[in-house]
């Protein structure tokens, strides 16, 4: 098996260009790729042993569904998170002994 | 504080409820299910279906299942403000081990051994060589340095090289210690990592005087321990079994621990191993693969193996573990209990190699025989074979300066898994830990490469296979998994199905 080499466009409105990089990286081990930002689209670039590209792309997809909705919740939870660690670390300088 | 921030006040969405933070993730067995970790450490198996509605504010807020996900921490259904304290608390207590300060202090009192293993990590001397014992000055300015450890609790262990061919100077630090802490009154706690080999009477009496730990190793049947550690004498395991049986009849047996390194060898023999440790009376058994640092790193060509190796012998060895615990015999694995504790508990685990942020500096600090100062014991390998990257200073300096060295700036810029491209949004990350030093051992780089790490492959395999047995809900299973956690036997448990996660239907 030789090495091929894989784009694939994906659409802002589907997935903001930093979600795809992170999708990306989940891929880095296995490919060397490149993510490039365009009007309105990112454009990914896989290279490796693709033996089923079609498959490597819904592979790809699936990944970047999960990454939307983790970017979602984590900028709809980041506040309480940053809240709860501060409260948290108030109370352990305040009161060291208690709590934990 | 008297007000809360406005934020705490902000009412449910429109459908009921606020999502906590969680991160998730599918376990490869079990595609079609999502797995659901929240910060306090509780989780949830969803199927995609209830996940997605939970995710996206569309399930019922009175269905039993939205109950049982604020149960477990991961929404909250209330009209007032979040309770931020019990939250808080969940936090803090997960990551009680911040504001301690460094609690293991690990005085390398000799590099001289009498072993020539070739996964040896250690960089070790030769039994008569000369220089490679910590002088008595050196040996004070590190008691100096660990009573400047704001941590009221303390373990003081003992390291080589072979650290009872320098008994005398650690008679001399444990009777410093002990002199020092009549005043300082710290909770201390002695270890000694050692072969046992020639082990005197004296010595025990000593040990068992200051109420040590001791630690061997003990890598499985006799023909496995002497390829794996040879002597010029050839009898590494029988002097190891000497020294463990006579350490037993003074100390006790619960004071007489030992862990195995894994060799290619050991690979195809995981339930002779485990065997070996229930005839031979241990309660534990520390699975451990080879590291690669120092003189190990020169062995892994030839006892080295795959991580996919690793992790098939593992799960091989645990389930024979399980099956072993439930015919009666109670011996835990020291790394899935490790684990466990953070899954199955509020608590973390106290795993220095497995915290976030990194124990590394923050929670161990090793003083090497010359009188450097290391934040762990892989950085003094790396120092052995010639980089000194991250050592922190001379034992001379103050415990200020060695935390605000350059090095753990490093460490702490690195060490957090909350801030890591690859476990910050890890659905593991609440039970996971950095190792910058085992990342820069491994990769060159600090930070690391989660997608080609062997660290993080390892850590994956485990956690996916622990949770895929609490996923299966086995309640003979579950039973020895909370023996281990709570330090019981199987016998002492009851069998039920585990209470901590929603299953998928």
């Amino acid at each position: 098996m030789s090495n091929k080499d894989l784009s694939f466009a994906i659409q802002h409105c589907e997935a903001a260009h930093s979600v795809v990089q992170r999708t990306a990286h989940r891929f880095s081990g296995r490919y060397s790729l490149s993510v490039e930002a365009g009007d309105g689209w990112s454009v990914v670039r896989l290279i490796g042993l693709v033996d089923d590209p079609e498959r490597l792309e819904r592979e790809f997809h699936a990944a970047l569904l999960d990454d939307v909705l983790r970017a979602r919740v984590e900028a709809e939870t980041a506040p309480l998170r940053l809240l709860i660690v501060e409260a948290a670390l108030r109370s352990a300088l305040r009161d060291p002994d208690a709590g934990a | 504080m008297k007000f809360r921030p406005p934020e705490a006040f902000q009412p449910p969405t429109a459908t009921g409820y606020r999502l906590l933070p969680f991160r998730f993730g599918r376990l490869p067995s079990r595609p079609d299910e999502v797995l659901v970790t929240g910060d306090s450490g509780r989780f949830a198996f969803l199927s995609d279906t209830d996940f997605r509605a939970f995710a996206n504010h569309r399930l019922d807020p009175n269905a039993t299942l939205t109950l049982d996900l604020e149960g477990l921490d991961l929404l909250y259904r209330g009209d007032g403000p979040i309770p931020l304290d019990r939250h808080a608390v969940a936090w803090r207590t997960r990551k009680a081990f911040v504001l301690e300060g460094p609690t293991l202090h690990i005085f390398v009192v000799s590099l001289r051994c009498h072993h020539s293993c070739q996964y040896c990590q250690v960089s070790r001397q030769p039994e008569g060589g000369a220089g490679f014992d910590m002088d008595e000055a050196t040996a004070r300015a590190a008691v100096d340095r660990l009573f400047e450890s704001p941590a009221r609790q303390l373990t003081v262990e003992f390291q080589g090289g072979e650290p009872l061919l320098a008994f005398d100077r650690i008679r001399g630090i444990v009777e410093d210690v002990a002199e020092r802490n009549r005043t300082a009154r710290r909770t201390i706690t002695f270890v000694l990592a050692s072969t046992l080999h020639g082990v005197t009477a004296e010595q025990l009496a000593f040990f068992r005087e200051h109420r040590f730990e001791l630690s061997t190793s003990l890598d499985g049947p006799e023909s496995l321990h002497n390829l794996n550690r040879p002597t010029p004498t050839r009898d590494s395991y029988a002097r190891t079994m000497a020294g463990v049986a006579t350490a037993r009849e003074v100390l006790g047996n619960e004071h007489v621990n030992a862990l195995t390194t894994l060799t290619r060898a050991s690979l195809t023999h995981p339930e002779a191993v485990v065997d070996h440790y229930i005839e031979q009376g241990f309660s534990s058994i520390f699975l451990r693969p080879l590291s690669p640092y120092g003189f190990a790193k020169r062995g892994l060509a030839r006892q080295g193996y795959s991580t996919a190796e690793f992790l098939a012998f593992y799960r091989r060895a645990l389930a024979y573990l399980i099956r072993r615990n439930l015919e009666g015999h109670a011996i835990s694995e020291a790394y899935a209990t490790l684990l466990l504790t953070s899954i199955l508990t509020p608590f973390a685990h106290g795993y220095m190699d497995l915290r976030s942020p990194a124990g590394a500096g923050l929670g161990v600090l090793v003083y090497d025989h010359d009188g450097k100062v290391y934040p762990s014991d892989e950085s003094r390998m790396l120092a052995a074979e010639g980089d000194e990257r991250f050592c922190l200073g001379s034992v001379h300096e103050p415990h200020r300066d060695l935390m605000l060295s350059e090095p753990m700036q490093a460490i702490l810029a690195a060490g957090l898994t909350e801030a890591l491209p690859g476990c910050s949004d890890c659905v593991f990350q609440p039970y996971c830990g950095a190792d910058p030093v085992d990342a820069y051992a491994r990769q060159g780089d600090v930070y690391g490469h989660r997608p080609t790490s062997a660290f993080c492959a390892r850590q994956t395999g485990m956690f996916e296979l622990l949770f895929g047995y609490l996923r299966e809900g086995d309640p003979d299973v579950v039973r020895v998994f909370q023996s281990w956690v709570r330090r019981r036997s199987p016998k002492e448990m009851r069998s039920e199905r585990p209470v901590v996660f929603h299953a998928a239907a």
